[in-house]
């Protein structure tokens, strides 16, 4: 079967004719944007990992409620997006109920970005993952509302059209939280600038 | 000027972004996804917010539960002992069949009504004259007279017995027929309607009639014999239970049976 020439749609309707090759070439296009987008999301990589997975699984279940009249890559995206949030806001209850998190304040958790070591390091690799994870955890210190569209646009590549689809969100909203996401990021980042 | 700044920027922003090392997936991915699947469940539905709410409204529950059993135990128990104060005055007990009595024998009515009253007790426990001591027990004194202070209303209450109760004295003994319908005989009835009888062979005879009494009233004379009170036949040791209204009464004369009209004004 020449697979790569399949569209979305057509491995969609194989897979529920039964055809799991079909679906595990739908994996093979999505699981690694999708983990990638997660890990951007959560900065976590077994998390992202997990939920990549059961994304994939509420795919699989929800294959029958799936309209063709929608792009697959914005239904998936929404999916993950979905379970990301989920679980960002179990991770705040988990917190809130922890013992730890009771004592802490809001400005505390804030303390956890931390800015640039600014010294002078004579490898480049190790610059290079510093700078990695300073700008992971700037994204990750974004609210949701702009973190999502700045990774989906500026990370995955999605155009401002596909963003706002899967956001369910007007064009200009999108747009107005992207340029806002990047104008907080440029604060956090302005050593890299 | 402004804008341009911020366009490039904003185009700095996007580019670091970009250049942001992809994290690649572990190598059993489509295995673990599979596995799932085949389980039939997704992993992540199983934390439902029932559970995060369960977490805080399963204490709340128990602290609601165990705090409203202390609070209703301690109003039962307060409610419990005022109700043991009032229930420890015994002084009514004697003064209602005697009023009754009284009042019927004095001045009878138009209508006879023969208060069958709850019988005399026989006798009382002497633990409930004791109960109820002379001496009054001050509720409330001087200093507090016109309300307590914060502290004292958050403090312990205190329950508050009517005057003349001992908080300390054991609740009165009821006598066994306390509660029961009084039982009055036929002479008693016909002694309240104002004429003495002495009982013959044929019945209640009457021996004579009281001035300006119902039977005199009614028309009752010396020598007549009563047979039946409300068309139910009398006899020597007949008896009336409950409340007993005297409408009409046959008695003998010269005999014959004459009805007598008990309710003529």
């Amino acid at each position: 079967m020449p697979e790569e020439k399949l569209s979305d749609h057509a491995l969609i309707e194989a897979t529920k004719g039964g055809d799991e090759a079909a679906f595990g070439e739908i994996m093979a296009r999505y699981r690694a944007p999708i983990t990638n987008y997660l890990y951007r999301f959560l900065n976590d990589y077994e998390e992202a990992v997990d939920l990549a997975q059961e994304t994939f699984v509420r795919v699989y279940f929800a294959l029958d409620r799936y309209h063709t009249q929608f792009a697959f890559s914005t239904y998936i995206y929404r999916i993950a997006t979905n379970l990301a949030i989920s679980e960002t806001r179990r991770r705040k209850r988990r917190k809130l109920m922890s013992l730890t998190g009771l004592f802490q304040t809001d400005e505390d958790s804030d303390v956890e970005f931390q800015p640039p070591d600014t010294r002078i390091l004579q490898d480049v690799a190790l610059l290079d993952n510093e700078r990695s994870k300073t700008i992971a955890k700037a994204i990750e210190s974004l609210p949701e509302k702009y973190r999502i569209p700045i990774i989906l646009r500026d990370v995955e590549g999605k155009t401002y059209d596909e963003v706002a689809e899967i956001m369910e969100l007007g064009l200009g909203t999108t747009k107005s939280r992207i340029s806002r996401a990047r104008g907080l990021l440029k604060e956090k980042l302005k050593q890299y600038l | 000027m402004g804008n341009e700044e911020l366009n490039r920027d904003e185009k700095a922003i996007a580019d670091m972004l970009g250049t942001l090392p992809r994290v690649g997936v572990p190598g059993d991915f489509d295995f673990r996804v599979k596995a799932r699947i085949a389980q039939g469940v997704p992993a992540v539905s199983g934390r439902s917010w029932l559970m995060s709410i369960s977490r805080f409204a399963v204490p709340v529950v128990l602290l609601l539960v165990v705090g409203g059993y202390f609070g209703y135990r301690s109003m039962d128990a307060s409610t419990h002992e005022v109700n043991v104060a009032n229930e420890a005055k015994p002084a009514s007990i004697a003064p209602i069949v005697e009023t009754a009595v009284n009042t019927a024998s004095v001045e009878p009515s138009k209508e006879v009504i023969a208060e069958l009253a709850p019988v005399k007790p026989k006798e009382v426990d002497p633990a409930v004259n004791s109960a109820v001591p002379n001496s009054i027990v001050p509720v409330s004194n001087s200093a507090n007279i016109r309300g307590g202070s914060i502290e004292r209303g958050l403090g312990t209450s205190r329950t508050v017995y009517p005057r003349g109760t001992d908080p300390n004295a054991k609740p009165p003994v009821m006598p066994k027929e306390f509660n029961q319908p009084g039982i009055v005989s036929a002479k008693d009835v016909l002694d309240l309607l104002g004429v003495e009888v002495v009982y013959s062979e044929n019945g209640w005879r009457v021996a004579k009639v009281v001035e300006n009494s119902t039977a005199q009233r009614a028309g009752l004379k010396t020598g007549d014999v009563v047979e039946a009170i409300n068309d139910q036949p009398v006899g020597e040791k007949t008896t009336f239970k409950g409340r007993l209204t005297t409408k009409s009464m046959r008695v003998k004369r010269d005999d014959k049976s004459v009805e007598v009209d008990l309710q003529k004004p």
